[in-house]
């Protein structure tokens, strides 16, 4: 028997190692590399016309594209399409679009980039003096609630020795970054003025910052909190609006020249199709961003699961988290204690930590760079073990 | 392309030299082709405060609304570090008053401009540069909105002292 078996490959790297271990050449592994991995792209929107002609280019190459039947038949209309092919089927059909009118060499400069950032290994970042080598390990934020109502019971209000106690503890557990917030973000919860935001979150800060080195985030979407968050020694903005709800957090971030959270939100849980409804509305937080003179080196994503999605949507999101590798930017994740799970399990915010570990271990194989938890003693070993799987990161721990 | 029209208004300093600067600035993302005359205007709301000058501008900008949005208060910052309040003193003020025949109400954006209706100052200069345009939330052309205005303290200046030079 010739042991016929289908291998577990996904990325680049592991295709390499498969042809080392054969035996294949070099010229042979770089032939043949490209032709390892198959690739489904979903573009929207295309002017029917252009897309019978990617549809015949990338059939051509020896792949295929799936249009519409309708729009098919209407010069006039659009239609999503389907794109299916190796990096070496995608990478002619690249160069073939380019030569085309159309605006198929705006789809082929999008595509190349796509298929570059969901494959490529991002740069690291370097913040407070901390070097974050992302893919290299997950990274674990505490959260700490300066809020009086918090939903998961944790807020600990004015109590500002608690909070560095909390903050120490924390880094004691493990966790490469504290995110601070004074206003409570559960669905239904009513806005705090900056003023008392300020007035919960500046003097935890200050003190917090005293007792603890790693970066310090301040989970805000109101730009005269940022500002006077880092000027307390914050080092990076986690706006859970993506900078949308306030037209100077862009500048304030930008000016500051620190590192921010861009998460996914909206009102309401209504989307035309979810995944690519998130992707496009990040993409707009970061030509947001772009605009305002944000390098993009300093960017971060989080799809916001919790806000602005049902629980199943919310489930989705976390399924097929790995969509936004495509987007080129570290992802953050925060499912911690949060209702979806409460919704599975039956079970209060405070008890719902085996949940959080299971959502926690499954980002991490999808491609989650950074878990914002509550629990950071146990979910920093959940991401100890699903590393070691994912990353094959066990030496160090042994 | 989408064509956008802008309203700037300098109550500050040199207020003419603000315009310019920050009509200047526009240019970056905005391809300007209509510049209305500079006009001195009443402060409204907040009385207790020197005279405007306010001016109207058209153009093509690649930018979605959001992003001129985020470009103008970029602006704003760089050319005013000032607090400000509503309606109070500021260096320079950029208002996007129509996109592109949309109507957008977000948080921290509404277009048209909700003062776009109601004050002179916005709509005295616009009504030079681009009578015809459309308010898209009743199809009323901006020559109609101001027809409708009563009178307010605002007047052009003489031809010329009413054009900003070098822009």
């Amino acid at each position: 028997m010739w042991n016929a078996r289908v291998l577990s490959l996904t990325s680049r790297a592991q295709v390499e190692a498969e042809m080392a271990a054969v035996g294949v050449d070099p010229l042979g592994v770089r032939i043949m590399l490209p032709k390892a991995l198959f690739r489904v792209v979903k573009v929207e929107g295309l002017p029917t016309n252009a897309a019978n002609i990617v549809k015949q280019e990338m059939l051509a190459k020896g792949g295929e594209a799936a249009l519409s039947w309708a729009g098919s038949l209407s010069a006039s209309a659009k239609t999503d399409v389907l794109l299916m092919g190796t990096a070496r089927h995608f990478a002619r059909l690249v160069a073939r679009l380019r030569m085309h009118p159309f605006g198929l060499r705006d789809l082929a400069d999008e595509l190349r980039e796509a298929l570059d950032q969901y494959e490529s290994p991002l740069p690291p970042s370097v913040w407070r003096g901390t070097t974050f080598t992302w893919g290299s390990r997950t990274y674990v934020m505490g959260i700490v609630n300066v809020t009086p109502d918090s939903f998961s019971g944790d807020g600990l209000g004015a109590d500002v020795p608690a909070v560095v106690a909390q903050a120490v503890r924390m880094v004691e557990e493990g966790a490469d970054l504290i995110d601070v917030g004074g206003e409570s973000t559960r669905p239904g919860h009513k806005s705090v003025s900056v003023k008392e935001e300020l007035r919960r979150v500046l003097p935890a800060l200050h003190a917090v910052r005293q007792a603890v080195e790693v970066p310090l985030s301040i989970d805000t979407y109101k730009s005269e909190v940022a500002a006077a968050a880092l000027a307390a020694g914050a080092d990076l903005v986690n706006d859970i609006w993506g900078l949308r709800r306030d037209p100077h957090m862009a500048h304030v971030v930008a000016e500051a020249k620190v590192p921010v959270i861009l998460m996914h939100n909206q009102e309401g849980t209504q989307y035309t199709d979810l995944m690519a409804d998130i992707m496009r509305s990040l993409r707009e937080s970061i030509a947001l961003a772009r605009v305002a003179g944000i390098p993009e080196s300093n960017i971060l994503l989080d799809p916001g699961i919790g806000f602005g999605k049902r629980r199943e949507q919310n489930l989705e999101v976390l399924a097929r988290l790995d969509e936004l590798r495509v987007l080129g930017r570290p992802i953050l994740v925060g499912t911690s204690r949060k209702s979806t799970l409460g919704h599975i399990l039956g079970t209060p915010p405070d008890d719902r930590l085996e949940g959080t570990a299971a959502t926690a271990a499954l980002a991490i194989a999808k491609g989650a760079d950074i878990l914002r938890v509550h629990d950071v003693k146990q979910i920093v070993r959940v991401a100890r073990v699903a590393d070691a799987v994912e990353r094959g990161r066990w030496q160090e721990y042994s | 392309m989408a064509r956008v029209f802008l309203s700037l208004g300098s109550n500050v300093g040199d207020r003419r030299e603000n315009l310019r600067r920050a009509i200047n600035r526009l240019r970056e993302n905005v391809a300007i082709d209509a510049l209305s005359s500079v006009y001195d205007t009443a402060p409204v709301g907040l009385l207790d405060q020197p005279r405007f000058l306010n001016l109207a501008c058209a153009g093509e900008t690649k930018l979605k609304a959001h992003e001129l949005l985020i470009f103008a208060k970029g602006i704003e910052r760089q050319l005013g570090r000032l607090p400000t309040v509503p309606y109070g003193p500021r260096v320079i003020d950029i208002d996007i008053l129509l996109y592109d025949g949309v109507v957008v109400h977000l948080d921290d954006l509404t277009i048209p401009h909700p003062r776009l209706r109601e004050r002179a100052f916005v709509l005295a200069p616009l009504a030079e540069i681009a009578p015809d345009a459309v308010d898209p939330t009743d199809g009323r052309t901006i020559a109609e909105l101001w027809r409708a205005l009563p009178a307010q303290d605002v007047r052009p200046l003489a031809e010329d002292e009413g054009r900003l030079a070098d822009v």
